[in-house]
């Protein structure tokens, strides 16, 4: 069982941080637009369009934030 | 992309030092988070001297977080009137559950809906391993209660895009017919009540081996991975994979089978860090073949977050798999192995009801319906095992004596022993409740007693 501190964290495969990062990118452009949607029924969609796409970057590693809204 | 036989490959196969990094950057991120938000936590931590900022080393979690367990979060959901331990606000909430009450009294849990989606991931792992692809079908034997643990398989079947089939509001022999015309590639309950289909279906002249099924799955007992009850599973239905679900009502199905079934489930480690605290020490376990009480921090319960959470379900963890699966998560074999809060000691011997029902499983002539009663009489535990016929049995009471010597010959006690005719015990859709204590409030030994 390991018991040391990690002061620098190892990561997954680099094929896989790639896709992380593009995914960051993309969900920051799927808040843009949420931001700027013309009605309720696209803000409800591109909000569930973010926690899939969440949920995608939780299979990648990705510890920034636990859940979408965080 | 190419077929892959791994649903996440990247942390499915991640090395050892990978996960744990992984693992310790949420559990930190988690603590402080779960501080800021959820008042429990707050009082639990504060009344530890713990900070967030305090807990940055495997030792700090392990050695200085304080542990939490289902009191603590019974005591804030009675002061509350609501849920314990909550950390989001009720426009977050959208779906309520309860557990099951196993230890007699019932949690309240709220799922926010990206949590629903994260605990659907969790099923995707080990059926896309056994070579389940969104042209399946799921049958449910499941009226959709406030038990979350088949609607959680539900959310999986949803995520992995197959297609369902709800037995949902009709009765037993309904649901075989229905079974046999759908011809479903996965049926999915608890063991027990699957195999009381099987018997349905013989009593109705109906036989489900014609349904074609592939594969059953479930949850919420032990006999998906007891060797006998999967054998009896597989020969009732004629099918040729059993998966198993190992869970907690609190973190959902944390445990999966793999294709290549090695005794056991795989820690689902995408959602959830687990490790083994010794029984009487409550010290992390270091062996491999050491028993440990199971203690878990959920990545999917961010509502009420669950951090370092006791279960009280003994188990052993192989923290390094190697049965040809390549997975590289942790793997319980024979998945729980007992309660560490349900204490069976038989004159100095612990008893694990699992270990019993894979004996009676030796018996020729015994069904897998069994009940463990116990009492204790002059200051002495003792344990009834009553046990249904099968219809291969000709003498029940020389039947009992047979199981009686077998069970005193391989546990090394002596247990009393009841046969009782066909189809007598009650037969459950959820959980089935094989463990009765009639021993009063003081006589039932804590946790950390075992020895």
């Amino acid at each position: 069982m390991d018991m040391e501190t990690k002061p620098e964290s190892p990561g997954l495969e680099p094929q896989a941080m790639l896709q992380r990062d593009r995914l960051v990118q993309l969900r920051q452009r799927l808040r843009e637009e949420r931001t700027n949607a013309v009605s309720p029924a696209i803000e409800r969609v591109l909000e569930m369009a973010d926690m899939q796409l969440f949920l995608a970057l939780s299979y990648l590693g990705y510890t920034d934030q636990l859940f979408p809204e965080e | 992309m190419q077929e892959d036989r791994y649903w996440n490959r990247p942390s499915q196969t991640a090395n050892r030092e990978v996960l744990d990094a992984l693992h310790l950057e949420r559990i930190c991120h988690l603590v402080g988070w779960a501080y800021e938000h959820s008042p429990l936590h707050r009082r639990l931590y504060d009344a530890a001297g713990v900070q967030p900022g305090d807990i940055r080393t495997w030792d700090d979690y392990y050695n200085r977080l304080p542990f939490t367990d289902k009191p603590d979060y019974l005591a804030d959901q009675t002061a509350s009137g609501t849920f314990g331990g909550l950390a989001l606000p009720p426009e977050s909430w959208q779906q309520y559950f309860h557990t099951t009450g196993t230890t007699g009294h019932f949690l309240n849990e709220v799922f926010t809906q990206y949590e629903m989606l994260k605990a659907g991931s969790q099923y995707c792992y080990g059926l896309w391993d056994f070579g389940i692809r969104p042209r399946d079908s799921m049958y449910f034997c499941f009226d959709f209660g406030m038990w979350i643990g088949l609607w959680s398989f539900y959310w999986g079947a949803r995520s992995l895009g197959l297609t369902i089939q709800s037995g949902g509001g009709v009765s037993a022999a309904d649901r075989v017919r229905q079974i046999i015309e759908l011809r479903p590639t996965i049926v999915t309950g608890t063991p027990t009540y699957l195999l009381h289909l099987a018997e349905v279906a013989k009593r109705e002249g109906l036989d489900v081996r014609l349904a074609g099924v592939k594969m059953l799955a479930g949850g919420g007992e032990a006999g998906f991975s007891t060797p006998v009850t999967r054998s009896r599973l597989a020969e009732e239905w004629g099918v040729d994979h059993i998966y198993d679900a190992y869970g907690i009502g609190e973190a959902l199905f944390i445990g999966q089978s793999c294709a290549e079934w090695a005794g056991g489930v795989h820690v689902i480690e995408d959602v959830c860090h687990s490790y083994a605290i010794g029984l009487a020490s409550g010290e992390p376990v270091v062996g491999d073949d050491e028993v440990g009480e199971h203690v878990i921090t959920s990545y999917t319960h961010f509502a009420q977050p669950f951090i370092k959470y006791r279960t009280h379900d003994i188990v052993r963890i192989d923290p390094q798999p190697d049965h040809g699966c390549g997975w590289t998560w942790k793997h319980l074999p024979g998945v729980v192995l007992g309660r560490s809060d349900f204490m069976v000691t038989i004159r100095g011997v612990n008893i694990y009801p699992t270990a019993v029902e894979n004996l009676i499983g030796d018996v020729p002539g015994l069904a897998n319906h069994y009940e463990l009663h116990i009492t204790r009489v002059d200051g002495m535990d003792r344990m009834l095992v009553k046990v249904e016929a099968d219809d291969r049995c000709r003498d029940r009471t020389e039947t009992a004596e047979r199981l009686r010597v077998h069970l005193r010959a391989q546990l090394g006690v002596n247990l009393e022993v009841e046969v009782v005719e066909s189809e007598l015990l009650p037969r459950y859709e959820l959980k089935t409740r094989r463990l009765f204590d009639h021993r009063s409030e003081g006589e039932r030994p804590t946790a950390f007693e075992m020895h």
